[in-house]
């Protein structure tokens, strides 16, 4: 790569026939069908630490892209998510936003590619564990993956391990998205006022 | 009646004799060669009227009832002439007098008049033999013809009102309800009896309507809210992380 050459998140050499992501790192573009053939193929749990694999290289740039985890965890809500947000949408994953219900933080892909369940939510987990040098379990709420029921909207919630646990048995339970955000703001059972 | 009005109807009596008298008649009349004109008295006053013989000799067709037949003796060997089967020849002679009214008092017409009034049988009786005679032809052409009798003839009455129940007319009651409905009424005398309205559907029971009881509006407001409350907003992104792996 010339140094003198400009570079951004995503550098095409058309000359040397290299796609290059935040620098020295060099990427491929894979069709998703193969992907979701190789979840066939590898089982569900290798598509899911691919995709964490990915997400921790977006992870990674952020952390890079603001200075350090230090500096993404005392940066502002938007410079976070501006700057994944850009990772995300670069190598093709959808549109990133970021809600909060209450404590819970919550992020939303819009245009999702349609991956088996856990894939993107696994991406996602990845990321924000190597921007801010955090443990995190992420849960998928409606599906993942392009849920076309959503409209292809892939909402993804951020908690710890015991919490996590918790709302993937509710979910399992048929607990709806609200049914499990208010579950997690009540206090639990036996805990004096 | 005083005696000029019975002299005036005399003379209104004569001139109907005269006018029916001269009147054609669908007959085959034969006259004389010499016999003269009918002699008519317009005037209503007595005037000399010179009446000339006239002796028509009317012959015409009618069956044998018209006439009554002359006292013939009939023979043995010969049939009855008074038959009914067919139709008979019969000459009938009229015959006029001459009547000299001026010679005739006032006092005489009217006990002529009266005695004309008292009835036909007695005049019969009374006129003389050589006075006209009315031709009596009473039975009706038809039944003498065909043969039908009076009820047939009656047949074409009108039939009598059929028998049934009489449907009074309808009264506008004035002192009722105005304000109702009213069934429709043929008022036509003589239509045919309207049928009577099918029987109305019960009535339906009066809906029932709540009596509501508003509450009294409150003078002033219910509760007062001093402050807000606190709302939890990170100010980082290690804030809300925190938060979330805090659940």
């Amino acid at each position: 790569m010339n140094a003198q050459s400009k570079t951004g998140p995503v550098d095409f050499d058309l000359t040397r026939g290299r796609v290059d992501t935040g620098g020295d790192h060099r990427v491929v573009l894979v069709p998703v069908p193969v992907l979701s053939e190789l979840a066939e193929l590898a089982g569900l749990e290798s598509i899911k630490e691919i995709a964490r694999s990915v997400g921790v290289s977006f992870g990674r740039r952020v952390a890079a892209k603001l200075g350090s985890a230090d500096a993404v965890a005392g940066a502002s809500l938007e410079a976070v998510v501006s700057a994944l947000a850009v990772e995300v949408a670069v190598s093709g994953w959808g549109a990133l936003r970021l809600e909060r219900w209450g404590k819970a933080l919550v992020l939303v892909v819009d245009h999702a590619p349609d991956l088996p369940t856990g894939a993107l939510a696994s991406l996602l987990e990845g990321a924000v564990e190597a921007a801010a040098a955090r443990e995190v379990h992420a849960v998928a709420l409606n599906g993942e993956g392009g849920n076309k029921k959503a409209g292809g909207v892939a909402r993804v919630l951020l908690l710890g391990s015991k919490a996590a646990q918790r709302a993937r048995l509710w979910i399992a339970e048929g607990a709806s998205e609200r049914d499990v955000l208010s579950r997690l703001h009540e206090p639990p059972s036996g805990a004096s006022s | 009646m005083t005696a000029q009005e019975q002299v005036a109807r005399l003379e209104a009596l004569l001139t109907r004799v005269h006018t029916r008298r001269d009147a054609p008649r669908p007959v085959h009349v034969e006259t004389a060669a010499a016999a003269p004109a009918p002699v008519h008295a317009p005037s209503p006053t007595p005037a000399p009227v010179a009446a000339r013989p006239v002796v028509p000799a009317v012959a015409f067709h009618a069956p044998a009832p018209v006439v009554p037949p002359a006292p013939v003796t009939p023979a043995p060997d010969t049939p009855a002439p008074h038959t009914t089967d067919g139709d008979v020849d019969v000459e009938v002679m009229a015959e006029t007098a001459e009547i000299d009214l001026e010679g005739i008092d006032a006092d005489e017409l009217a006990a002529a008049s009266a005695d004309g009034a008292a009835g036909p049988a007695e005049a019969a009786e009374e006129l003389p033999a050589s006075s006209r005679r009315p031709i009596h032809i009473e039975p009706p052409l038809a039944e003498l013809t065909f043969g039908e009798t009076a009820e047939a003839k009656g047949a074409s009455h009108p039939a009598p009102p059929e028998s049934g129940r009489q449907v009074a007319l309808p009264t506008n009651d004035l002192e009722g309800e105005l304000s109702g409905v009213r069934p429709l009424v043929e008022s036509i005398p003589g239509a045919a009896p309207a049928t009577p309205p099918p029987a109305a559907p019960p009535a339906a029971p009066a809906a029932l309507k709540a009596d509501v009881t508003q509450p009294l509006a409150a003078a002033g407001p219910a509760a007062v809210f001093r402050g807000a409350a606190p709302e939890w907003k990170p100010q980082t992104f290690g804030d809300l992380l925190d938060s979330t792996l805090g659940l």
